[in-house]
């Protein structure tokens, strides 16, 4: 495992909201983690820059209902470029409890809905470092 | 060079000169001071006399600390006809109308947007059939960020949280068999770009169905706050050509569109990300401020501006904050006009709001007791006189309402109006030692914070040079760190903690939105005049650049000829170019 987990966070398309993004990233740069903060971007950005940064881990924050849709397309990408085995993927906002289990089975790591704690983020996030 | 007086300053030397009629005579407070330090002494316990104040620790709260007991102490000059007034009379602290809810009752309007424009369309005559009083639109990601339904970015997105909308045609399928010359439509466009875009649109469909503009009647947001502090985009113009576009807005719907609200100065939004009702209040009227500042720079009447300012707060959990602060308001905006901007027509001196309970302090475990907080937060809006209401839902931390729980709301509001009698007497909380003490103290709260805000060199700059975004920031982390410790306790969530929730069966987006609009796009760009397209492009283009033009002349033409919204955002970013904004992370 790297020494400094390297998480880059996004949201993919265009979410107005970054409360929530805003607030993880904190998070993770109080833990000793190193974030690339991209904000919105397409799918193929996000990708992108997780390449070129090499990073550990991708996040993505979502608040507007389009987690499914942008999910997907953006595993699918990382899965096209082969990185969804070197790379982890999670996602967090607002999410519908049984949406959940369908974002695990699309390849996401780890899921957070609103209301996850620093602990479980955190921790979630260390497991998803898969190299 | 003497130094610009802060707005402070103003209101303060003009009410410094005004004679003072306390209601309490000073013999009175007097022997009340003696009595009220023996009874502390004797009766109140010693640790309440140690606590004597306490700060509430609330969701979004403004920390201010409460004593244990209020008494006139609290308030000994107090001087009814100046502080407060009667209802409908200055300084309109009790109620910008005499009668308040008996003449008229709030609007209740509850937020629609999802799917497609019919989609949306069926829920807005579902709620307009089950009584409320007014529409109030909201549209999906894309559309707010002004991207077509067929752009990459929009990938995934396209009618999820709101309605898709691309063209002028649109807009009819939203309103089909909507009376828009008789329905008062709010059209949540946050930002003054989409603003500037949609807004014409609407005007398009006026055209369509023959109602003349100045029969229609609702508001656009229109706020530069939201689109160059609040929102999270993947570009941004600069504040100051953003600024620019609203102003435009303004004067060309003041012009056109006379009985419409051109501009909701939007607290809800700046405080939803995370900032107190303080702050919340400072940054909407250093906002109104600029704006007539640049408006009686163009040449305009403050007036004629005034008259039709609007404001949207965010009432959270505080429960006597929230209706103190709507009457610290109301009297703080009637002083900032009179004192000022020596505003000469009394309705510009009104406060005029509408409201929404605060999404943010509802959570997914055991979410029915969402229902709970929403109806305080409600009542304490109606409590401190507002406009107009929308109650979030219950599942808002799942996803946007269920049509069940949209009729929640929207009974909600029902209940308090019809059941509760609390309709039939104005301000009834008004001479409550507490809530005038309060009242008081927010007031100054208030300017305390436009004044840091004129300190930053004005409104605009406040934003462009991060300061707001910085204070924003640092209140947000702060307060996630105080749900992390259980200083602020939200039931169920961090205390009494449940699990109760986990399987909770949310609204399911309709699927065929994304589908069908791109559909529709590609049959609209190619049945169009292109070459009218392209011209009128390239005259808004040129209108962008051109200092004192007003762009939505521009957006109207484009909105008629079968412009999409994404190649009008597309001009704005090539006129206006690119704006980094300063970066938190």
């Amino acid at each position: 495992m790297a020494d400094k987990v390297k998480v880059l966070m996004c949201c993919v398309g265009p979410e107005t909201h970054n409360r929530g993004i805003l607030t993880v990233s904190s998070m993770l740069k109080d833990a000793g983690m190193e974030v690339v903060y991209m904000g919105n971007a397409t799918a193929q950005e996000a990708i992108k820059v997780a390449m070129e940064e090499d990073v550990n881990v991708v996040g993505v924050s979502s608040l507007s209902g389009g987690h499914l849709g942008v999910g997907k397309i953006l595993l699918e990408l990382a899965r096209s470029k082969g990185i969804d085995k070197k790379i982890g993927f999670v996602i967090g906002g607002v999410i519908p409890p049984l949406d959940i289990p369908k974002l695990k089975a699309l390849g996401y790591n780890d899921v957070y809905p609103s209301g996850s704690t620093r602990e479980q983020i955190i921790n979630g996030i260390k497991k998803a470092v898969l190299n | 060079m003497t130094a610009k007086k802060t707005t402070r300053e103003i209101i303060g030397g003009a009410l410094a000169g005004k004679q003072r009629t306390p209601l309490y005579s000073a013999e009175a407070i007097n022997k009340l001071k003696n009595q009220f330090e023996s009874w502390k002494n004797e009766k109140v316990q010693a640790k309440d006399q140690e606590n004597w104040n306490v700060i509430p620790q609330t969701v979004l709260g403004s920390e201010l600390p409460r004593q244990l007991l209020y008494t006139p102490l609290n308030t000994a000059d107090f001087d009814y006809m100046e502080d407060i007034g009667n209802s409908g009379q200055e300084p309109f602290a009790r109620g910008i109308h005499s009668n308040m809810y008996r003449g008229r009752t709030f609007t209740q309007r509850q937020l629609v947007g999802f799917g497609k424009p019919e989609d949306s369309n069926a829920r807005i005559k579902f709620l307009l059939e089950a009584g409320a009083t007014g529409v109030n639109l909201l549209f999906d990601m894309p559309t707010i960020q002004m991207y077509d339904s067929d752009d990459p970015m929009s990938a995934g997105q396209v009618g999820s949280c709101g309605v898709c909308i691309d063209i002028a045609p649109d807009w009819e399928r939203l309103f089909a068999g909507v009376d828009i010359a008789k329905e008062t439509v709010s059209i949540v466009t946050h930002l003054p770009s989409n603003c500037c875009i949609l807004f014409p649109m609407y005007l398009v469909l006026a055209e369509r169905t023959n109602v003349p503009w100045d029969q229609l009647k609702g508001s656009v947001q229109n706020d530069v706050t939201m689109e160059s502090c609040v929102r999270n985009a993947e570009v941004y113009i600069p504040p100051k050509d953003n600024f620019r576009v609203e102003c435009d807005n303004i004067e060309f719907i003041r012009t056109n569109v006379p009985k419409w609200n051109f501009v909701t100065l939007n607290g809800y939004n700046l405080r939803e990300f995370g900032t107190s009702g303080v702050t919340e209040m400072a940054v909407a009227f250093s906002h109104a401020m600029a704006i007539l500042d640049e408006m009686i720079a163009r040449g305009h009447d403050v007036d004629w501006v005034g008259e039709r300012i609007a404001y949207f707060w965010s009432p959270a959990m505080d429960f006597f904050e929230e209706i103190s602060r709507l009457r610290a308001a109301r009297r703080l905006w009637y002083r900032i006009m009179k004192y000022k901007y020596n505003a000469k027509n009394p309705r510009s001196m009104l406060m005029r709001c509408h409201v929404q309970t605060s999404g943010i302090s509802l959570v997914r475990e055991e979410p029915l007791n969402n229902i709970i907080r929403s109806a305080y937060e409600a009542l304490a809006a109606v409590l401190g006189g507002a406009q107009s209401l929308h109650v979030d839902s219950y599942d808002e931390a799942f996803a946007v309402p269920s049509e069940e729980s949209s009729l929640l709301s929207l009974r909600n509001q029902q209940i308090i109006e019809h059941e509760t009698g609390v309709t039939s007497v104005v301000d009834p909380l008004g001479g409550s030692y507490y809530v005038e003490a309060l009242t008081n103290e927010i007031e100054q709260k208030i300017l305390d914070e436009i004044t840091e805000i004129e300190n930053q060199g004005g409104y605009i700059e406040a934003i462009a040079n991060g300061y707001l975004l910085n204070k924003i920031y640092n209140y947000f982390y702060n307060e996630q760190k105080k749900l992390e410790t259980g200083e602020i306790k939200i039931v169920a969530h961090n205390w009494q903690k449940s699990l109760s929730g986990e399987d909770f069966e949310a609204f399911q987006y309709p699927e065929d939105a994304e589908v069908t609009q791109i559909a529709r796009l590609k049959e609209h760009r190619a049945a169009r005049d292109q070459a009218k397209v392209d011209k009128a492009l390239k005259d808004l283009l040129e209108a962008c650049q051109t200092k004192g033009v007003n762009i939505m002349a521009y957006t109207l033409e484009c909105a008629r000829v079968g412009c999409t919204v994404g190649e009008q955002w597309k001009v704005f970013k090539e006129a206006f170019g690119i704006w980094n904004r300063p970066s938190l992370i």
